[in-house]
């Protein structure tokens, strides 16, 4: 009976972390939304109401998503947030044709995107870290269970290997999520002037064009510091800066 | 003759403007213009060109002079390669102090700076309440009566006679106002009452949104390790009342939108010739930018009037908000034609004048083409994104969390212990193994087992464990006997 009434629990778990009305999340109707403003020809309405898409239903944040989105962007005149949406759909499937495609139309280098410490392997994004994490642990601890289950005896030293091959899967895949945070990128949004310092009237010390991935340093007086990928520092505007999202 | 003169009139005029333009240029600045003794300055020399520089300081009696680097990069839209050399300048007294001319040895050539001037007033005295206290939190205003609208500095200091772990300063609530820290601590060091206090000060820049008197209650310092005190200490700094203005009544022409401060206004069309262009007013200078709400166009007619995002950016000082607010229209011609947008004006109440002005945009005009032939088409869009429930779960933190934490779980309910099954009674009676294990267990309790009825009690324990553990098939019938027979004998036995 308690072991019944646990699996019933557990089962309304399950249920209840599922998104609202199963079917609704199958449905699309903040997309719906930007589309209709895309053909009526209101380019900015459509790409915020896909950039709400994104924030309010992740899942919903596919490549076909981010380069539409992207599109917009760019017909709305915002070549910086079309790049961010580029660089997205990119991090998101580095393996899509089509994204790498509009990524290099758009004069962008999908190699500065997986260089440096965000991607463990270069070309794994976190989602897939977390995938393979997740199924790796559910078969694990599932054949354990069933081998308690079934009284078979389970071989200690590959029960070992498995367990440390599962530990490695969730360490790459807390790596691949925390190293955004730690290590933030960002996109300009528009043409920016580089300051010399976080104040009023500071020095420039060159500019960075729409669209350059930037690395994000510290924040101060509502200005942010930002290099450059040829190595140019300077303050910008914190507004004038999108933060990557992996 | 004449035309011989002019020429040679032209040459003299632009030929040593034409060699300026390609020679280095120096030049200094004091930022901000007025100090307080014992708190730094910047210094900023800015140098033209790509040459490198070496700048003569001249000894300075009145200031600490502090070399804080250079840097380099360009400046206007033609690129014209500057390096700016940064200097902190503490001034070591009060008064109006000189910063005498700078000599600057660049590509071969020797440059001098113009002299400055720079007010520093004297450093603030300790408070009275100071005097025989370890740590000590004030407060001061910049301001006692500043309009609505008009920012003043709120600066939170503690005064410590003990050294501390740790030092955390919370401002105020400060209800009803808009609150900006301004950049950098100040560190520094007073004497009173002949101990030695480390100072700490915070600034705020705050503009207050209603008349009437403000209340800016109690800041606090929270401390750890203050001296041999174990734990936290909490010190409260003292409530401040701020007697804000309402501004005097308006009576011009010019429309009044709230803005407070001293500005400036122009306007620019970026693009005048394609039937649509965008007209740019740009505010700029000290006050209350942020709460400058975009002007209203009077549009001539045949021409449409679109507000564009706002832009800009106005930053926090110890003066005020400066910065600038760029406000952008994009224009929409019906027909070919000139037009021409009026002048823009706006009232700004000016607190140090106490009175208001008229700041104006002068008026543009433009030509405007017929309006040029649709776009092309925008793209179709992608097929729209579905997404799966599994897809849903992965994504947020919290169904990862579900589906990493299920596995375990379902593995620790195998760990459970399973119930043994026991031989089923009939109709909610015990079986006969349960009788078998109750008789067996009255039995170790019995003091003297040769008395009846524990002969009986053994002769059917060993008759119920031969027909259940023996092995052999077992009559039911002659179990259900056994077991009536052992159940009969334990009423007897009693609880």
């Amino acid at each position: 009976m308690r072991r019944f009434l646990a699996v019933l629990c557990l089962s309304f778990g399950i249920f209840a972390a599922l998104p609202p009305g199963r079917a609704a999340a199958l449905e699309a109707d903040p997309v719906a939304a930007a589309r209709r403003a895309y053909a009526s020809g209101d380019f900015a309405g459509a790409a915020r109401a896909f950039e709400e898409t994104a924030a309010t239903r992740p899942a919903l944040a596919t490549v076909g998503l981010c380069l539409d989105a992207a599109t917009a962007a760019r017909l709305a005149g915002e070549p910086g947030r079309a790049a961010w949406w580029l660089c997205r759909a990119v991090l998101r499937a580095p393996g899509d044709a089509g994204a790498r495609k509009a990524l290099a139309a758009a004069g962008l280098d999908a190699g500065a995107l997986f260089s440096g410490p965000w991607t463990p392997l270069g070309w794994l994004p976190a989602r897939w870290w977390w995938d393979a994490a997740l199924a790796a642990n559910a078969v694990f601890w599932l054949a354990l269970a069933l081998g308690r289950r079934r009284a078979r005896p389970v071989p200690r030293r590959p029960a070992a290997w498995a367990g440390g091959f599962v530990l490695c899967l969730w360490l790459a895949a807390g790596y691949a999520s925390l190293v955004p945070l730690a290590r933030p990128r960002g996109v300009t949004l528009a043409a920016v002037e580089a300051a010399s310092a976080p104040e009023a009237g500071a020095e420039a010390v060159g500019r960075f064009a729409p669209g350059s991935l930037v690395a994000l340093g510290p924040r101060r007086a509502g200005r942010l510091l930002v290099v450059g990928p040829d190595g140019l520092a300077g303050w910008v505007p914190r507004d004038a800066v999108a933060t990557m999202v992996p | 003759m004449r035309r011989l003169s002019a020429f040679a009139l032209a040459l003299a005029v632009l030929v040593p403007a034409l060699a300026r333009a390609g020679e280095p240029r120096a030049a200094a600045v004091v930022e901000p213009a007025e100090g307080v003794a014992g708190r730094g300055l910047t210094l900023r020399v800015t140098i033209t060109g790509n040459d490198a520089a070496v700048i003569d300081v001249p000894d300075m009696p009145d200031w600490t002079v502090i070399p804080r680097g250079r840097s380099v990069g360009v400046r206007g839209e033609d690129g014209e390669p500057v390096a700016a050399y940064r200097f902190e300048i503490v001034p070591r007294r009060s008064g109006t102090l000189s910063v005498p001319a700078l000599t600057v040895e660049t590509g071969g050539a020797r440059l001098t700076t113009s002299p400055l001037t720079v007010a520093v007033r004297p450093s603030p005295a300790p408070p009275r309440a100071l005097a025989g206290r370890d740590v000590f939190l004030d407060a001061a205003v910049s301001r006692d009566a500043p309009y609505v609208g008009e920012a003043f500095v709120y600066t939170a200091r503690l005064y410590r006679a003990v050294p501390a772990a740790a030092v955390t300063l919370e401002p105020p609530a400060f209800a009803g106002c808009v609150v900006d820290p301004l950049p950098g601590q100040r560190d520094g060091e007073v004497r009173d009452g002949g101990r030695a206090y480390a100072t700490a000060e915070v600034d705020y820049l705050v503009t207050p949104l209603r008349a009437g008197s403000l209340r800016l209650g109690l800041p606090t310092a929270k401390l750890r390790g203050l001296g041999k005190a174990p734990g936290e200490t909490v010190v409260s700094g003292p409530e401040l009342t701020v007697g804000v203005r309402p501004l005097p009544a308006y009576a011009g022409t010019v429309p009044f939108t709230g803005l407070v401060g001293r500005m400036a206004l122009d306007a620019r069309l970026l693009a005048d010739a394609r039937g649509e262009a965008v007209y740019e007013l740009t505010l700029t200078g000290r006050g209350n930018l942020e709460a400058a709400a975009p002007p209203t166009l009077a549009a001539p007619p045949g021409l449409a009037v679109r507000s564009l995002p706002t832009e800009g950016e106005v930053a926090p000082t110890p003066q005020g908000y400066e910065g600038r607010r760029v406000f952008r229209y994009a224009l929409a011609a019906r027909e070919a034609g000139e037009f021409t947008l009026p002048a823009v004006r706006l009232a700004v109440f000016d607190p140090v004048a106490g009175a208001y002005g008229v700041i104006e945009a002068p008026a543009r005009s433009f030509a405007a083409a017929p309006e040029p032939p649709p776009g092309p088409v925008a793209p179709p869009l992608g097929p729209p994104p579905v997404a799966t429930a599994l897809g849903s779960l992965t994504e947020s933190w919290a169904g990862r969390a579900l589906l990493a934490l299920l596995p375990p779980a379902l593995w620790a309910l195998a760990l459970l212990p399973r119930r043994r099954s026991r031989p089923a009674g009939e109709g909610g009676r015990p079986g006969p193994s349960a009788v078998a294990e109750a008789l067996r267990r009255a039995l170790d309790r019995a003091t003297d087992a040769s008395r009846e009825p524990w002969p009986e009690v053994r002769d059917l324990l060993a008759r119920l464990d031969r027909l259940l553990y023996s092995g052999e098939a077992a009559d039911a019938a002659a179990l259900a006997a056994a077991r009536d027979r052992g159940l009969a004998l334990l009423r007897r036995l009693g609880p």
